[in-house]
């Protein structure tokens, strides 16, 4: 036999995933519930709320796509705020290469299915460990599935009982939702500094020129993003 | 029970290409590397999006949006919880507005 760690997948590391996800519930809970009550006010039926949740699956996403609703629904603006948001889960599917390249078929497919940032963190920091069992990140992104369609649903079904009137408190959940996953970003107070202050410039230009959506939110972040990506590029020469 | 056609296709759509950014990524980009200005610039891209997200609302909002951000950010910073910053931005934007602000 090689020396070589050997990669396995099995019941006993899902299991160990999904008893991970447990204490991250709480965090998931008020975000699912606004996603839910959101839903509900933009007019969306329960089953679409929960065929959304559970095919989605992915937050940030869907609480953009939904301040973008309207009826009827700006199809194409909505799927590619979706794949702006999305993309970042792109390079964490490769960071996971050492465990995913072991696993073929459905097991391989079906796990990237339910990548979400917190099954990816976790992933890491059990592969860094020197975890070897695949089926973690699987039980991981499956444990939190559970209570994202679960919350959402339970948001909708709030939402419809009590309708919320626009301009409710509760509506800022959007804005706090994005702004404090900007702060979980952020890693120092100068090297971001610069392509998010002109994402944010960008944005609000676009806005104020009354650019159709996405265009303003797509701008401004792709804008930012370059201008990280030279100065980052610039800095190692 | 109610499931409408554009709203199935929007759905539809988003699963597919959220589906596309977990599978792809990894089909992808361990087979060919991409040029180091693209890397450079994923990694920049969330950061840049959600600031191009909350600058809008932020910029034409009144007071108590503002007195939420402020409460979001400190709570944040503070438990480094999304769903307790979340509640803590949304009670100062309760608490401004019932101060009349």
């Amino acid at each position: 036999m090689s020396a070589s760690p050997r990669v396995v997948f099995t019941a006993a590391g899902v299991r160990r995933g999904l008893r991970a996800s447990l204490p991250l519930w709480i965090g998931l809970l008020p975000f699912g519930l606004v996603v839910g009550v959101l839903a509900d006010a933009k007019g969306l039926s329960l089953a679409e709320t929960v065929l959304m949740s559970a095919i989605v699956y992915a937050g940030a996403a869907q609480l953009l796509a939904l301040d973008l609703w309207t009826d009827p629904v700006p199809v194409l603006a909505v799927i590619v705020a979706t794949l702006v948001v999305n993309i970042r889960m792109a390079p964490q599917g490769a960071a996971l290469a050492p465990w995913l390249d072991r696993l073929r078929g459905v097991k391989l497919w079906g796990t990237l299915a339910t990548l979400v940032d917190h099954s990816f963190a976790l992933s890491v920091g059990a592969q860094r460990a020197g975890g070897r069992d695949a089926g973690y990140l699987l039980g991981v992104g499956l444990g939190l599935w559970i209570p994202w369609v679960l919350t959402t649903a339970i948001g909708h079904i709030a939402g419809a009982a009590v309708r919320f009137p626009p301009g409710h408190p509760l509506f800022f959940a959007s804005l706090a939702a994005f702004l404090s996953i900007l702060v979980g970003l952020s890693r120092g107070p100068d090297a971001d500094l610069p392509p998010r202050v002109v994402a944010g410039l960008v944005a609000v230009a676009a806005h104020r020129a009354a650019l159709p959506v996405p265009l303003p939110l797509l701008l401004g972040s792709l804008s930012g993003a370059a201008l990280g990506a030279w100065i980052e590029l610039r800095g190692r020469r | 029970m109610e499931l409408r056609g554009d709203v199935l296709l929007a759905i539809l759509g988003m699963a597919l290409v959220s589906y596309a950014c977990r599978a792809g990524g990894y089909a992808v980009l361990r087979a060919v590397r991409p040029p180091p200005f693209v890397e450079a610039t994923l990694r920049h891209l969330p950061g840049a999006l959600f600031v191009a997200y909350v600058a809008p609302p932020l910029v034409a909002g009144a007071t108590p949006a503002w007195i939420g951000a402020a409460a979001v950010i400190g709570v944040q910073i503070a438990t480094r919880n999304l769903g307790l910053a979340i509640l803590g931005g949304i009670a100062a934007v309760w608490g401004a507005q019932a101060a009349g602000l």
